[in-house]
C-alpha cells in the first residue's frame, strides 16, 4: 500500500481527499522535524513544505516516487536528480496565485501609507508630531512587474486598475503580449529602473534570478522607490538592500520572504522603520490553504494512479521516460 | 491689493501660483494661535483653513474676507451659517484627495485582511508563522458594503471590484438603478446586508443624522468575523461598542484612520487592541493628495478675485447667486 508522509500539518480540504482512499496510508509530522530524514525513507511520496530533497536524500529514499510540494515554488529540489530518477515533481499551480498577489498589493499600499510606523506611532501617544514619514498614492506611479506568470500577471491587474503605468519583465512571455495586455514590456529591465517608483517580484528563484536585485540594480533605482518582494528571499541580494535602505538609496520595502526562513536570530531589517514585513504568510488565508491542500493531495494521488495533470509537474519530461 | 492668509502652511506650488497673480500677497500664519489669528485676519481677504475652526466671532473679526478656503472636504468646525449671513463662500476642494482616501481605504482593508501590523510586529520578534488570532483572508469572493456613494465611496466601489468581490452599496441619496447600472447591488435593507457583508467601509459624511450610526446594534447585526472600516469621520462609530466587538470577535478587525477625538487621546478604547489598525486621519494626507488640495485652493480664491468661482467647489453657493 502507498504510503504519503505529510512534512507539515495539510489543511482538512486535502486530508479529506486522502481519507477517501483506502488504499493509501499517510502519516504527518511538523514542518522542519528532525524525524524528517528518517521517515522519509519509509515514503512513497512525500508532500514538501520547505524540507530541502537533494540527491543526497534521494540516494537513501530508494522507495520514493513522487515528490510533490505544498506550494509552487521548487527552490528546494534537486529537480535534475528528480527527473533522473524518473520521479515527478508536482506543484500545486493555480491555487495560490490570487492571494500572493493580493499579498502584494497589500504591502505596496502599506509601504506607501507607512501603516507600520504610522500605527505603532498613534499607539505610542503621538498623532501628526515629529518626522511624519511621506505618504503616497500608487495612482500614476511606475511599476516594474518582474516574472509575468500566475501571480505577476494578477498584480499587474491591480496595478493597472489603481491607475498606475505597469512594466512587465518576462524573458519568458511575449513582449506583444504583454503589450496586449496594456502594459510597457521591459525586455531590458535594468534600463527601465531609473524610471520606476516600485519593484514588484513575482520570478521564480534559479541561478538566472538568484540575487537579481543586487547592489547594481538599486544603484540604478530612484531615492523614492520601493521594492515589493512576495517570491523568494534569494532573488535579493539582502546585504545590498540593506545597505540601500540605510544609505537611502531606494525608500522602502515590504517583505513577505527572507533568505533564511525562519529567522534564527535577529536580522538588520528587523530593525529599520522604512520596512513591512510579513513572514511568508502571503499564500496562508484559509481558503488558499484548502486550494492547495487539494491541489497537492491530489497530485500525488494522480500520480500513484498514472493519471497525473503534466501541467502539474515541474519535470513533466519523466512521464515520457516512465512509459 | 487682496491678500491671502494661510492658517498653516500649504504646499508651495500653490503659494507661489498666488503669488504670482498680479497684486495677490500672500502670509502663512504659523503657529495658529488666537492671538496671532487676531492680529492677522482682519487684513485677510481670502484664508486657507487646514484644522483651524472658523467660528462667529473670528468671522465678525475678519472684515475684509472674501473667500474661505477649507483645504480638505469636511467642513464640521467652520460655521457655515455665519459666513453664508455675509455673503462669503466657503470652497472645499472636493476632488483634490478623493483617490487617495479611496486608496487609503483599500490599504485599510488589505492591512487588515493580512493582520499586517500584528505579523509585522511578530516577526520583528522572531515569531515565524501564523497564529490562530490573526486569521488572514482574500478581498476575492467576500462581499462588501459599500456606506455611502460619493466621490470616494464610487472609487472604492471600483476598486473593490477589481479585487473580485461582490459589492453593494447604500446611500439614500443615491438612485436604486444607478448603482445597479454601475453593477453593484443597491441595499435598501441596512441591516439585511450587514449580516452578509464580510467586509463593512463608511464614506458618508459625519452629518448630525450618522452620528453614532455604527452603534452596538449595528455592529451586532455585521457577520461575525466582518472587517470595519473608517475612513470618512470618527463621530459615526460608537467607540466603545466597536472596542467590545473587536474583543469578542464580533467584528475580527477594524481599519481605523478617523476617530472621535483627533488627535487621539490615550483614552480611546481602541488603541490598546491588537486587532485595529489605527492611522492619524491620514487618508488625505499624501505628497500627490496634499499638493492637489492645496492647488485646489489657490484657484478657488484666485478665481473669486476674478468673480469666477466655480459653485461646484462652493458649500454655500446661494452666496455667489446673492451677490451676482
Amino acid at each position: 500500500m502507498p504510503h504519503v508522509l505529510l512534512a507539515g500539518q495539510l489543511h482538512k480540504a486535502g486530508l479529506s481527499l486522502l481519507e477517501a482512499r483506502p488504499d493509501i496510508t499517510f502519516e504527518t509530522l511538523t514542518p522542519g522535524s528532525p524525524e524528517f530524514p528518517i521517515r522519509v525513507k519509509e515514503a512513497d511520496a512525500v508532500l514538501l513544505w520547505l524540507e530541502p530533497i537533494t540527491e543526497a536524500v534521494l540516494a537513501a529514499t530508494p522507495r520514493l516516487k513522487v515528490v510533490a510540494r505544498y506550494g509552487v515554488g521548487y527552490d528546494t529540489v534537486d529537480i535534475a536528480a528528480c527527473t533522473r530518477r524518473g520521479i515527478p515533481v508536482a506543484v500545486a499551480n493555480g491555487s495560490n496565485d490570487l492571494s500572493v498577489a493580493e499579498h502584494a498589493m497589500m504591502l505596496m499600499l502599506a509601504v506607501a501609507r507607512r501603516t507600520v510606523e504610522y500605527d505603532a506611532k498613534v499607539r505610542s501617544g503621538q498623532w501628526r508630531q515629529g518626522h511624519m514619514p511621506p505618504m503616497h498614492e500608487l495612482a500614476g506611479r511606475s511599476v516594474l512587474v518582474i516574472g509575468y506568470g500566475r501571480i505577476g500577471t494578477r498584480v499587474a491587474k491591480l496595478c493597472q486598475a489603481f491607475g498606475m503605468k505597469v512594466f512587465v519583465h518576462d524573458p519568458a512571455f511575449p513582449t506583444p503580449r504583454i503589450a496586449a495586455d496594456g502594459h510597457v514590456p521591459a525586455p531590458d529591465w535594468k534600463a527601465v529602473l531609473p524610471e520606476m517608483d516600485v519593484v514588484t517580484l513575482h520570478c521564480p528563484l534559479h541561478p538566472g534570478t538568484r540575487g537579481m536585485m543586487n547592489a547594481e540594480a538599486f544603484g540604478r533605482m530612484k531615492p523614492t522607490s520601493w521594492l515589493i518582494n512576495t517570491a523568494r528571499g534569494g532573488v535579493v541580494d539582502e546585504p545590498a538592500l540593506i545597505e540601500a535602505l540605510k544609505a537611502k538609496r531606494i525608500a522602502a520595502a515590504g517583505l513577505d520572504v527572507l533568505v533564511v526562513e525562519p529567522p534564527t536570530t535577529d536580522h538588520p531589517l528587523f530593525a529599520m522603520e522604512n520596512v513591512v514585513l510579513a513572514p511568508h504568510n502571503a499564500a496562508t488565508p484559509d481558503e488558499c490553504l484548502a486550494k492547495m491542500a487539494m491541489r497537492s493531495a491530489q497530485n500525488i494521488i494522480d500520480c500513484f494512479d498514472g493519471k497525473v495533470d503534466p501541467g502539474y509537474l515541474v519535470n513533466p519530461e519523466v512521464l515520457r521516460k516512465n512509459a | 491689493m487682496p491678500h491671502v492668509l494661510c492658517l498653516r502652511a500649504i504646499h508651495p506650488d500653490a503659494i507661489a501660483l498666488m503669488k504670482a497673480a498680479p497684486g495677490v500677497t500672500v502670509e502663512v500664519l504659523d503657529p495658529v494661535t488666537p492671538e496671532t489669528l487676531a492680529a492677522r485676519i482682519p487684513e485677510a481677504d481670502a484664508v486657507t483653513v487646514r484644522l483651524t475652526r472658523i467660528d462667529a466671532p473670528l468671522i465678525a473679526l475678519a472684515r475684509n474676507l472674501r473667500i474661505v478656503a477649507r483645504h480638505g472636504v469636511g467642513y464640521d468646525a467652520v460655521d457655515v451659517p455665519a459666513l453664508t449671513a455675509r455673503g462669503i463662500p466657503l470652497t472645499i476642494t472636493p476632488e483634490a484627495n478623493a483617490g487617495s482616501v479611496a486608496e487609503h481605504a483599500l490599504m485599510l482593508m488589505l492591512a487588515c485582511a493580512r493582520r499586517v501590523t500584528g505579523y509585522d510586529q511578530r516577526l520583528r520578534d522572531l515569531g515565524w508563522g501564523t497564529v490562530p488570532d490573526m486569521p488572514t483572508v482574500d478581498l476575492a469572493g467576500r462581499t462588501v458594503l459599500i456606506v455611502g456613494f460619493g466621490r470616494i465611496g464610487t472609487r472604492v466601489a471600483k476598486l473593490c471590484s477589481a479585487f473580485g468581490m461582490n459589492i453593494s452599496v447604500v446611500d439614500p441619496a443615491v438612485p436604486y438603478n444607478t448603482i445597479k447600472g454601475l453593477g453593484y447591488t443597491p441595499v435598501e435593507d441596512l441591516r439585511a446586508a450587514l449580516a452578509t457583508a464580510d467586509v463593512v467601509t463608511l464614506h458618508c459624511p459625519g452629518a448630525a443624522e450618522n452620528r453614532g450610526m455604527v452603534d452596538a446594534g449595528f455592529l451586532g447585526t455585521m457577520r461575525k468575523g466582518a472587517i470595519l472600516i473608517n475612513t470618512a469621520r470618527g463621530t459615526l462609530v460608537d467607540e466603545a461598542a466597536l472596542a467590545d466587538a473587536l474583543r469578542s470577535g464580533q467584528v475580527s478587525a477594524a481599519g481605523l484612520d478617523v476617530f472621535t477625538e483627533e488627535p487621539m487621546v490615550a483614552s480611546n478604547p481602541v488603541l490598546a487592541l491588537p486587532n485595529a489598525i489605527i492611522t492619524p486621519h491620514s487618508a488625505a494626507g499624501t505628497a500627490e493628495g496634499m499638493r492637489r488640495m492645496a492647488m485646489s485652493c489657490a484657484e478657488s480664491i484666485l478665481a473669486r478675485f476674478a468673480g469666477t468661482l466655480d459653485p461646484h467647489v462652493v458649500v454655500n453657493p446661494e452666496v455667489l447667486r446673492r451677490n451676482a
